[in-house]
């Protein structure tokens, strides 16, 4: 466990020097709901949508992605690539945790950052029903997408084992979750049989969901199926891992 | 001059068909390529046909919209094709002194730098996109005439070249600024702002507006000609205004930003 928090505070500091990398980093994650915002804020609506409420959907929307999202299956790529795996393989350090400790450690950073624009929202706007419960629930909702997201890029980065061309993938992988975890149009905006076919899927909760118990909704279904799809997650990971690594020889001798 | 041109072309050319016939080397690969690339069209396709079930832009009929989307295709495409590989190569040749060998070659360092083609899989999506706009025009009885597609295909290029010298810019950021790992994504992320006409963002704030026009200018003008719609003189003018001041301040900056460049190889 020391291990583990002494790598989170090495990637703190290091983030903490870098600031200007994770604002560039936070703001990045805004372009694209930014322009969405502006597009249907200026488009004539032609069904019963009200745009108005999509305003604060891609707000908190960004702002969760921003935190939640991990690209882990390029850092798994590059350590293979360059034989950095190698370390993993000789020392008692779990490839799994070591890269969770990171990226957690990265989206905690995000996180405290995010803090500020949140408080100044919530001051102006005030549409948060803010107390300990609905603190604690985003707060484990939050960390229960982080895990969800990230296992699932850990998922895709494994197939770097396998696939020369391993960017299609990661393409694939950020598209299909960008689109189906509600970050690039809100799921009002998808038919009503889908929207219930994708509750029982990973991906509304890694982002959909996570906007919606900040905005004070919360069940306990969501949370047991979220909580469902991460030993699922993990449990394939288990086996999948060891199969990937077997298929791993050194480049960096 | 002629000369000159004629060089880079012919520079050009190379750059590109030598990274045309290497990846023709891997079949497959290239296949799989191709998907990664054609999931980002599906996903635009998609959330546009949502979005255009929901919305509609004033001005641009739903077959108009659809072209529009499907010039912002080949647009992408083709941007990427010429520009990606070497905005992302150039980032990490500046930070790992790989900038050294382009830097000694006997022609321009901005066209090697930049112009290393970006993937086959992307010039066979963008193809895809020309297909789906021809369908597209056929299919709501758009007209279109010979001259009109010559100037579609002409402010394309243009269009293409003012991304790049946004791009090289942003991009100059990375001989002042140290570990800044996305900033060359971010121009390509901005694309976004061109899946929607231009028009739509008269009556946002001025700065904003200024963002938004940039850059869903450089679709929306392509479009306005090959459909023949109405459009004013101020906004052409204003058009190859930007064309020229970019080119001007892209070479300013990346000259200026050359000087502050010390090789971390030696």
């Amino acid at each position: 466990m020391k291990k583990y928090l002494v790598l989170a505070s090495q990637v703190f500091s290091k983030w903490v020097t870098y600031r200007f990398s994770v604002l560039f980093g936070i703001l990045q994650s805004f372009i694209t709901p930014a322009i969405m915002i502006v597009a249907i804020s200026v488009a004539t609506p032609i069904s019963d949508i009200k745009t108005s409420d999509l305003y604060s959907y891609y707000l908190i929307i960004s702002l969760v992605y921003s935190i939640i999202r991990s690209d882990v299956d390029t850092i798994v790529f590059e350590y293979a690539d360059s034989g950095e795996i190698n370390n993993f393989l000789v020392k008692p350090l779990s490839l799994y945790k070591y890269l969770f400790v990171q990226e957690f450690s990265k989206s905690f950073i995000t996180g405290i950052t995010i803090l500020v624009p949140l408080a100044l929202f919530q001051l102006v706007i005030g549409s948060f029903q803010i107390n300990i419960v609905s603190i604690f629930m985003s707060m484990v909702a939050m960390f229960m997408g982080f895990v969800i997201y990230f296992s699932l890029s850990y998922f895709v980065g494994l197939w770097c084992f396998w696939i020369e061309r391993f960017w299609a993938i990661q393409n694939i992988k950020l598209v299909t979750l960008q689109f189906l975890g509600g970050v690039v149009l809100p799921y009002t905006f998808f038919p009503e049989q889908f929207r219930f076919y994708l509750s029982f899927t990973p991906f509304p909760y890694m982002a959909s969901w996570i906007r919606e118990v900040i905005g004070g909704r919360y069940e306990l279904f969501q949370y047991g199926m979220a909580f469902v799809w991460i030993v699922i997650i993990l449990l394939i990971l288990q086996v999948f891992e060891k199969i990937a690594i077997s298929k791993y020889s050194a480049t960096a001798g | 001059m002629k000369k000159t041109i004629k060089k880079y072309l012919k520079i050009f050319w190379m750059l590109q068909s030598a990274r045309v016939s290497q990846e023709l080397g891997f079949r497959f690969n290239f296949i799989f390529e191709f998907l990664g690339s054609y999931c980002f069209f599906l996903l635009h396709l998609i959330s546009f046909r949502f979005l255009l079930s929901k919305y509609s832009f004033p001005g641009w009929s739903t077959g108009e919209a659809w072209v529009l989307l499907f010039t912002f295709e080949i647009y992408t495409y083709l941007a990427f094709f010429i520009l990606y590989k070497g905005l992302t190569r150039t980032v990490i040749d500046i930070r790992t002194g790989g900038l050294d060998i382009i830097l000694a070659k006997p022609v321009q360092s901005r066209l090697i730098a930049f112009f290393r083609s970006g993937g086959l899989h992307n010039l066979a999506t963008g193809v895809l996109g020309v297909v789906y706009l021809v369908i597209t025009l056929l299919q709501y009885k758009l007209s279109v005439s010979i001259f009109s597609i010559i100037i579609y295909i002409i402010s394309l290029i243009s269009s293409v070249w003012i991304l790049h010298c946004m791009s090289v810019i942003v991009m100059s950021l990375n001989f002042y600024l140290e570990q800044i790992t996305s900033d060359s994504s971010i121009v390509f992320e901005s694309q976004e702002a061109m899946k929607y006409p231009s028009n739509i963002y008269s009556g946002i704030p001025i700065l904003m507006r200024i963002f938004f026009y940039t850059f869903s200018c450089l679709v929306t003008l392509p479009t306005v000609l090959l459909l023949t719609k109405k459009i004013s003189v101020q906004y052409i003018f204003g058009y190859i205004i930007f064309l020229v001041i970019v080119t001007i301040f892209s070479q300013v900056f990346w000259e200026h930003s050359l000087r502050r460049y010390s090789s971390a190889s030696s």
